[in-house]
């Protein structure tokens, strides 16, 4: 009993010695959770929706159906024309409902009215706009015999209420309708990045400890083949690990690729390098594996909340939106988004390349610069 | 070959300081070519400081060093130079042949000629037979001399040397020794810092070093006159002290 109180002590001691990572064990989860419940109760703004009516955009149907869905908390905007607006309209909002020249008479006329839901961006924001706008059709619907009581007879007021129209969505732009892609292939970077950080610190905090660090320096190895040896040593296990990634995504749970492969493996490979001298940077801040351990609540769960893979940044304040682009996982699941959901080319995603570029030079600047540190204290 | 007289290791007022803390205080010390210099003085006298700041790992405060006619960091001197550190800086999970082939790869030895030099050094520090055991799995003693064979694996002008006989039982410690002089004779020059007083003939010279100061410079004999003592470990306490010579 003695023996092992003796061995709890000297763990606690050890504890009160390091005090940075009791301040860590302490702060952390105040930090994670915090942030995942301003996360969560963050509002979203209103799904923003296009309504392209062909050749009724001043019938009083078409005003009355933007003022029905509003009170579902959506905000709609109506067009005159047909599919060909679509391009140059669908930036700026979440989705584009068309519907057809025959959309009244076939409501009119008893049947089922077809409009067609184009849905762009986030499947969270489109399944809410589908849910809300259900709700607004059917309101608008029931005042339609009141509208335009001229195309609807006696008769058609039973029908309309009990045809409700069909709305068929589709994914503009996105490689599947089920949206799981638009959020597993932005995740896809996490792993080289959280393998790569991970293994760089460890790897490099263990040159140092045993005293090979010293021994390279004082080869003529320059500091930045140090660290980019490391790059490419890991990479190796790196890309192993995202084949089994990628296959077991492609294969095992069935996503579709919309996009270039060659651009997905550049943005992989760049978010690899981001994370090895990042995780070289950040090692010699770390003077034991306990330190190394640190960083996951510290570097890499910001990433994962703040990176634009599961919160649209969009909805985030400006100091967050701040934090959100300083990181290098934002612009990774931004242009893997792009290229495999949305299926863009370099044209579109070479901001975000240009940025992981720009911070992977940072790093292995700072990391050339950090290599030497701890000789010097 | 360098000729004798030519200075390979200079530090003139050479001052680090870590913090409040000095480290080497106004060093002023030279080292000839083929000399076997024993910089000898307690832990933390400040030895593996001035060799961490011949190597160029560190900088300066104040003063000026210079190895073979240059400041380091130089990629000249990390070329010519060969340095073991007072750990054993070698890489646990690789074997005994494959942490010498790392470093000879470092000094861009192409693999075929390292081979044979890696077989030299392994008969020479009598790690053959233990060539493909993990350098996890050796002992301490042999752990220090695969840190030998990996600082000497590019042939070094200059050979650095932090506190190589540390932990090394009186056996080995002799066999480095002998080493050590045959290096000195095919024209290496050698710094070899020890706390051992005992080690201190096998030198040429020796510079006496605590708390960061050089507290005396000469050949054992020399030192031996100066402070009229019978052995080099009361000869340093003297020094220490602060003594006049008797």
């Amino acid at each position: 009993m003695i023996r092992m109180l003796s061995l709890a002590e000297r763990v606690i001691r050890q504890f009160l010695r390091d005090r940075r990572s009791l301040i860590l064990i302490l702060m952390a989860p105040i930090i994670v959770m915090g942030l995942l419940s301003y996360l969560l109760r963050l509002t979203s703004p209103p799904p923003k929706l296009a309504v392209i009516y062909q050749g009724f955009a001043y019938s009083d149907f078409a005003s009355y159906f933007p003022r029905a869905i509003k009170e579902d908390g959506m905000e709609a905007k109506v067009f005159e024309g047909d599919q060909g607006l679509l391009p140059g309209i669908k930036d700026k909002f979440d989705a584009v409902l068309v519907l057809p020249r025959d959309f009244l008479a076939q409501a009119a006329s008893g049947e089922a009215p077809e409009a067609t839901l184009f849905l762009i961006g986030n499947p969270l924001t489109a399944t809410k706009l589908i849910l809300s706008m259900r709700s607004g059709f059917t309101r608008a619907l029931a005042a339609f015999p009141v509208l335009v009581p001229e195309e609807c007879p006696e008769a058609c007021l039973k029908t309309v209420a009990t045809n409700p129209p069909v709305i068929k969505s589709e994914f503009l732009g996105l490689v599947s309708t089920s949206g799981q892609e638009y959020f597993a292939w932005p995740v896809i970077p996490l792993f080289p990045f959280f393998m790569a950080f991970i293994f760089t610190s460890l790897f490099f905090l263990r040159e140092r400890s045993q005293g090979t660090l010293e021994r390279l320096l004082a080869s003529p190895i320059p500091p930045g083949s140090i660290v980019t040896g490391y790059g490419l040593g890991l990479g190796v296990f790196a890309l192993l690990q995202l084949l089994v990634v990628i296959v077991f995504s492609r294969y095992g749970l069935g996503l579709v690729a919309g996009g270039s492969w060659f651009l997905a493996s550049l943005i992989l490979g760049l978010i690899l390098m981001v994370a090895v001298f990042l995780g070289v940077f950040l090692s010699t801040f770390a003077r034991a594996e306990i330190q190394v351990a640190q960083f996951v609540p510290l570097v890499i769960l910001p990433q994962v909340l703040l990176g634009d893979i599961f919160w649209p940044i969009d909805t985030m304040p400006l100091w967050l939106k701040v934090i959100a682009y300083a990181l290098p996982m934002t612009h990774s699941s931004q242009a893997m988004r792009a290229v495999m959901v949305r299926g863009e080319t370099l044209a579109s995603i070479w901001p975000s390349l240009v940025v992981l570029v720009a911070m992977g030079i940072l790093f292995l600047f700072l990391a050339m610069l950090s290599v030497r540190r701890g000789y010097e204290k | 070959m360098s000729s004798s007289s030519e200075i390979v290791l200079k530090t003139t007022n050479l001052v680090k300081t870590f913090g409040n803390r000095q480290a080497l205080t106004g060093l002023d010390m030279e080292i000839k070519a083929g000399e076997n210099f024993g910089l000898i003085g307690p832990n933390g006298s400040g030895k593996t400081t001035l060799m961490r700041l011949l190597v160029g790992i560190m900088r300066p405060t104040s003063g000026t060093v210079e190895v073979l006619g240059r400041k380091p960091p130089h990629l000249e001197i990390k070329r010519s130079v060969g340095y073991m550190t007072q750990g054993e800086a070698i890489y646990p999970d690789l074997s005994v042949e494959e942490n010498v082939a790392f470093f000879a790869s470092l000094y861009g030895m192409p693999r075929r000629k390292s081979a044979g030099r890696i077989r030299e050094l392994l008969d020479l520090v009598e790690l053959t037979a233990r060539r493909r055991s993990l350098a996890g799995n050796l002992s301490g003693g042999m752990k220090r001399r695969l840190s030998l064979a990996c600082a000497m694996v590019h042939e070094p002008r200059l050979l650095l040397l932090d506190e190589p006989t540390a932990g090394v039982d009186p056996e080995l410690r002799r066999a480095f020794w002998k080493h050590f002089n045959e290096l000195q004779r095919k024209g290496v020059t050698l710094l070899i810092t020890t706390h051992h007083l005992d080690e201190a003939v096998h030198c040429d010279r020796l510079g006496l070093i605590r708390d960061g100061k050089l507290i005396a410079l000469g050949k054992p004999g020399e030192l031996l006159d100066q402070s009229k003592c019978s052995n080099l470990e009361e000869a340093f306490m003297c020094f220490a002290a602060g003594e006049e010579p008797k």
